[in-house]
């Protein structure tokens, strides 16, 4: 029992510092800790109850060291704010005045496609439209909406994210990958530097890595 | 407050119990491997020219099948069953005055019981 015991514990510090490693897209509504002892639990439980040649305190033990772990880690992070931050990270501000954050995103293994997912999850369709966005601990977004901005007439068309130019959607815009570069060039950008660029309703948002995005109406 | 209390009440029961229950658990299979790993050095003195004595070979039989109820609830009954058949084995050659056999299913016994006895102890190649 000492030696499963000894076992679970290293399993759940490994488990945890995996997924604090893996960022926040695999989490959901659970702090990285819940969700180690969701995915242990499950299957801790489940092997005992199947093989009977195995004896029930093999499932027990561990599950009791989770609850003890979950118990101690609870504790110690309302008490330390910076275990706190250890364990769950912080909140990330990953969409600010000048737009796309991308460091932020990079720090949170996070691409431009999972961002934009999860504005259009919150209600938003656009970048423009949106004044902050925090991704919070557990994985959500937070939005704080811009002020009078006005929401798309139509779902904008994503052309370039993470510096690649998606043809498929190039094909069916009214906007060719040379229109693209003049636009890009006009603005002393290159397509590779770019972290977003979308079209929509003949409007063009420009978000370039480091710089604050920009808005082009099409001439 | 008195909600935070009994939590930790809680859990300071439950870790007593099971860090006590480990360390009972490892002390009550060391015993029991090794005490039976000890009747087999003994067994092995009653050796005489017409075999192996086999009341002695009962004795620790019923020794081991008291133990052996115990010793499910704390390790897989596959390695109990191991010890269980070679034992059979070793009963069928006692009985047949099979000494050579007899003394084969002796060492597999004792090296089988320090294989499982060094399986369950803390240390650090079994954490691991």
């Amino acid at each position: 029992m000492l030696v499963v015991i000894v076992r679970t514990i290293i399993i759940f510090a490994f488990l945890l510092l995996g997924l604090r490693l893996m960022g926040k897209r695999q989490l959901g509504e659970l702090q990285p800790f819940e969700f180690v002892i969701a995915l242990a639990v499950a299957d801790l439980a489940c092997l005992p109850m199947q093989e009977v040649s195995i004896p029930l305190q093999y499932g027990l033990a561990p599950v009791f060291t989770i609850f003890l772990l979950h118990f101690i880690v609870t504790f110690v992070s309302v008490k330390s704010v910076k275990f706190r931050k250890l364990l769950n990270g912080k909140p990330v501000i990953v969409i600010n005045s000048g737009g796309i954050d991308s460091r932020a995103m990079k720090s949170l293994n996070m691409n431009v496609n999972d961002l934009l997912e999860s504005i259009r999850g919150a209600g938003y369709f656009s970048v423009e439209q949106i004044a902050f966005a925090i991704v919070e601990t557990n994985g959500k977004l937070s939005v704080l909406p811009k002020d009078g901005a006005q929401a798309p007439v139509s779902i904008p068309l994503t052309l370039i994210t993470d510096g690649k130019l998606l043809s498929a959607n190039i094909a069916i815009s009214d906007t060719g990958e040379s229109e693209i570069s003049e636009i890009l060039k006009a603005q002393g950008l290159n397509p590779k530097n770019v972290v977003l660029m979308t079209a929509e309703n003949g409007r063009y948002f420009i978000q370039p890595e480091g710089k604050p995005f920009v808005t082009l109406n099409r001439l | 407050m008195k909600r935070q209390a009994v939590n930790v009440l809680t859990v300071v029961i439950i870790a007593v119990i099971l860090l006590t229950g480990g360390i009972l658990e490892e002390i009550y299979i060391a015993n029991t491997l090794d005490g039976f790993a000890e009747k087999f050095v003994e067994f092995e003195k009653t050796e005489t020219e017409s075999g192996y004595d086999i009341g002695k070979l009962e004795e620790i039989y019923s020794w081991w099948e008291t133990r052996h109820k115990a010793l499910e609830m704390l390790i897989p009954h596959t390695q109990i069953n191991e010890i269980e058949s070679t034992f059979g084995e070793l009963k069928g050659a006692v009985r047949a005055n099979d000494t050579k056999s007899a003394h084969a299913f002796i060492v597999r016994l004792q090296l089988t019981v320090e294989a499982m006895a060094d399986m369950y102890v803390l240390r650090i190649g079994n954490v691991l």
